[in-house]
């Protein structure tokens, strides 16, 4: 078993605790200076069925929650039979029960992996604090003992976490940490080679994809919110509800998608930066005002944390199917931008950029997350809070002088903006076809030159925000841009990752899974590469062609049935790329990115 | 400060600067409703009411629908945002929000409101936010030419009820009540002098203020019962107590009078100045001064 690299799974019926023992193991990991991915899958209902997280540890180049399971922390035995298939040869089990009177070979009979640990975590519960429930602090006392991470972390981030419960509950859970760990250093006869190794640092921050990005729009000088909670995507309001008055803003939970939208827009007006977070439903809801912000050139960002669809599909389960509506949805014309992040971290840095664009070019902005980002955890340095600089959100009152024009016909498109309350800036906006006044117009010939002023605003766009994200089986991470077409040429002749057999073109969170994909392929001998473009829409020709033209076979992966991405290429190029699509609930695993990449590679 | 920001008289007096009349109020767009549409009366109150109070238009945004009536910021000096259907109200609190300085009235019609936007209206009476709420209420959807609107009288005949009505009318003024609105109030388009006062009290007014115009359709709002409207309209008398909400909702649900003048005030916390006790909500304002992020704390909080 690699010690620098395993992947560790907790499963037990929702309402046993499973997903905040996962929560407080990602962070004693995180204590400890691991590189940690963490993810959770949990029924939409708050008690029944099965809830399950899945950790992986790794001193460096973690990118996924990884596949195959070398822990398997089962609190009872259908979590034990639901998730033993994915464990490895070696895999250590950890369960619940009486070790005494455990019949270890007909109870786990079928397990595939090695060392079995059958611990009383139920019993000790009971006897340590009189509380079953307990149990799951108990287990995390022993995983923390068995593989020998410090004490410390676990018994501090205990006490945090039950912090406003109660001095009783404090303690007992305290209690219960204690003693789980305690019994796995005196009472489990170790059997396994899975200790974990010392690495210095000063401890890493621990965030979920929905976290990195409330605070980096904190960053990037958001200072309104306005939503309606919504599955997968609530976290990122709740956050910003904490966060915002503290720092003079507002988050205003509003009656439905629709007021939230436009209450983001009408504070936008105001000289706000504003967002709001939404899932596919509230996407959908918010169709109509979408397009006001395009034609009345309001800046917004609106992040999707993309969950199955349609209707209400899958609430709590990944999926990748906004893209087409986030960039055709709506009826009418209008300018608009789509990103999507291809990570936790990139989660933080995208914000910046879409308030960045929405503000400078006054139009919507779309960021497209999923729920296998938005609830997954991952490690970050404490340098992306510390050093990342704090946009500037002091908008003193400016002057305007008589005959200003909001609309104003301008070579970039980009017209002046006053704000309210500015001296001389007066004027309407409207959804209505308008004169560069404001005021409403149907005249042919200024309906004409307004669509173009509008869309002239995209013109260098791409140009200037659409690079890409390039893995070649090194795994190292580029970031790839050509501007002009002397460096689109120079992609071609130079770039490594803009040749070879296999080219992946993915979008949003299955980077990490497909960069790894990437590395294992090189592996086993088969040249392949990734992009993943940040900002989808407009589309930047000039990165993403040499790429194709760079690759014998374009395999194109998205977890959506129809392939929506890859249309959209297909649409630009007039080529047939291979698809490798998943819409069962479930992110990729680099398995099976890994599979699809060899079966292209034979059939070139 | 919450409220809005009123300009004083005698300071611009000293200063040589001419206070402000109704015709400074005037927008860059010609009116286009029609000839003797209810909407005229209602929008020259409206001037005479900002003059009134001497509200600077920077200092101004007028928030709307869509409908004839929705046409209104066009026709007013003003940071106007005219929207889209049955949004006026989370558009202007989002306004509000992002500059709570500003004066912030909004226009819409009794289908805007009612109808498409039935869902934000309560919403925004709750939050009782300082917001001044005008709707002008013609009886009939008049920009899309004569369809049934939420509050069209029974058995009349319309575009698309051409065997009459069947749906019972909404009561905006009694619906403003129920939801707990801290102004409600009722003019008509036809009484200036009144409606102007209603319109100053309800800018006053610390809170959501709501404030029911009557205002006939001289094109399709024929049988929409304003034919007799001159002897229904009555002032509410004299005696009325507007602290009591209950028989403010009957004044004005009553089936035979249509009581005019101010139904229901009340003085509780208002949203803008509750949330800045929390130290939120300095809208454009934040400045070198204001509160920054604490790296620290976030630091903390997530390792």
């Amino acid at each position: 078993m690699n010690r620098d690299d395993f992947v560790m799974g907790i499963s037990g019926d929702a309402g046993e605790g499973v997903v905040v023992t996962g929560d407080l193991m990602t962070q004693v990991g995180a204590r400890a200076n691991f590189q940690i991915s963490s993810t959770q899958t949990f029924p939409a209902e708050v008690r029944g069925g099965q809830s399950y997280v899945q950790i992986r540890f790794g001193v460096d180049n973690v990118f996924n929650p990884g596949d195959r399971l070398d822990v398997l922390v089962a609190f009872n035995d259908l979590a034990y039979h639901q998730y033993k298939g994915t464990a490895t040869s070696e895999a250590i089990l950890i369960i619940d029960g009486d070790p005494e009177k455990t019949d270890k070979a007909a109870r786990f009979a079928d397990w595939p992996g090695g060392p079995i640990y059958v611990v009383p975590l139920s019993k000790i519960a009971q006897e340590q604090i009189g509380e079953k429930r307990a149990k799951n602090m108990v287990a995390l006392g022993a995983i923390t003992g068995l593989l020998g991470f410090p004490a410390k972390h676990g018994d501090e981030l205990v006490r945090r976490q039950f912090r406003h419960k109660g001095e009783k509950v404090i303690e007992g859970n305290a209690t219960a940490f204690a003693a789980g760990y305690e019994y796995a250093r005196l009472h489990v006869q170790k059997r396994d080679g899975l200790i974990v190794p010392e690495i210095p640092g000063e401890g890493h921050l621990v965030m979920s994809g929905n976290d990195a990005i409330a605070l980096g729009a904190l960053y990037a000088g958001c200072r309104f919110f306005s939503g309606y909670p919504i599955t997968p995507a609530s976290e990122i309001m709740q956050l910003l509800a904490d966060e915002l008055p503290l720092v003079g803003g507002t988050m205003y939970q509003a009656e439905d998608e629709i007021a939230s939208l436009a209450a983001t827009l009408g504070a936008s007006f105001s000289g706000v930066r504003a967002m709001t977070a939404t899932s596919g439903p509230g996407l959908s809801l918010m169709a109509e005002l979408i397009g006001l912000s395009g034609m009345a050139e309001i800046p917004v960002v609106i992040v999707d944390v993309q969950r199955g669809g349609p209707s209400t599909g899958l609430p709590t389960k990944t999926e990748q199917s906004d893209l087409l509506m986030s960039i055709y949805g709506g009826h009418g014309e209008f300018p608009r931008v789509v990103m999507a992040p291809i990570s936790i971290r990139d989660c933080f840095n995208v914000m910046r950029r879409a308030f960045e664009i929405a503000e400078i070019y006054q139009v919507p902005v779309i960021v497209l997350s999923e729920q296998g980002l938005g609830h997954r955890r991952a490690t970050l340095p404490r340098t992306l809070l510390e050093q990342t600089p704090i946009a500037e959100v002091a908008r003193p009152l400016k002057s305007w002088p008589s005959g200003y024009l909001r609309f104003e016909f301008t070579d970039s498109g980009i017209s002046p903006r006053a704000l309210p309350g500015d001296p001389g800036g007066m004027h309407m906006v409207t959804g209505l076809e308008h004169w560069d006044h404001g005021g409403p117009s149907h005249e042919p010939a200024n309906r004409v030159e307004m669509v173009q002023k509008r869309f002239r605003k995209l013109r260098n766009l791409d140009r200037k925000y659409g690079g890409v994200f390039a893995f070649k089986g090194d795994g190292i991470l580029q970031r790839l841009h050509a501007t002009t077409d002397d460096e689109a040429g120079r992609l071609s002749s130079v770039e490594e990752a803009f040749r070879g057999e296999v080219g992946i073109i993915g979008w949003g969170a299955t980077a990490g899974v497909v960069r790894e994909a990437v590395a294992r392929a090189e592996r086993r001998g088969i040249s392949a590469s990734a992009i993943f473009p940040r900002m989808i829409l407009p589309h930047n020709d000039l990165t993403i062609r040499p790429f194709i033209e760079g690759h014998k076979r374009i395999l194109v992966v998205e977890e959506n049935f129809t392939g929506q991405y890859a249309r959209f290429l297909a649409h630009h190029y007039h080529f047939q790329p291979t698809l490798l699509n998943k819409y069962d609930g479930l992110p990729f695993t680099p398995d099976q990115v890994l599979r699809k990449i060899e079966e292209v590679a034979n059939y070139v | 400060m919450s409220s809005h920001t009123e300009l004083d008289p005698q300071a611009a007096a000293e200063a040589g600067v001419a206070p402000l009349t109704a015709k400074d109020y005037k927008g860059r767009i010609k009116p286009i409703w029609c000839p003797g549409c209810g909407d005229y009366g209602v929008l020259n109150s409206l001037m005479n009411a900002l003059a009134h109070l001497q509200i600077a238009p920077d200092n101004l945004a007028v928030v709307s629908g869509i409908g004839c009536s929705s046409r209104l910021p066009g026709f007013v000096k003003s940071y106007g945002f005219h929207g889209v259907h049955g949004r006026a109200l989370p558009v202007a609190l989002g306004v509000k929000l992002g500059n709570p300085r500003l004066t912030v009235v909004v226009a819409g019609g009794d289908g805007d409101g009612l109808s498409i936007g039935a869902g934000h209206f309560p919403h925004v009476v709750r939050r009782n936010i300082d917001i001044t709420y005008l709707m002008l209420d013609n009886r009939i959807y008049g920009l899309t030419k004569g369809q049934t609107s939420p509050t069209t009288p029974r058995g009349i005949w319309t575009k698309t009820a051409p065997h009459g009505v069947f749906e019972y009318p909404m009561n905006p003024a009694g619906l403003a009540l129920s939801y707990g609105a801290s102004f409600v109030a009722r003019g008509y388009s036809s009484q200036l002098k009144q409606l102007q006062q209603l319109i100053v009290d309800g800018i006053r007014h610390r809170g959501f203020s709501m404030i029911q115009v009557l205002s006939p359709c001289v094109t399709f709002g024929k049988g929409c019962g304003f034919d007799t409207l001159a002897e229904q309209v009555k002032e509410v008398p004299d005696t009325h107590n507007r602290q009591d909400s209950r028989a403010a909702y009957m004044l004005a649900t009553d089936p035979d009078t249509m009581y005019t003048g101010i139904l229901y005030e009340d003085d509780r916390p208002e949203l803008v100045e509750v949330l800045q006790q929390h130290g939120g909500t300095r809208g454009r304002e934040i400045d070198e001064t204001g509160p920054r992020i604490d790296v620290e704390r976030l630091i903390g909080r997530f390792s």
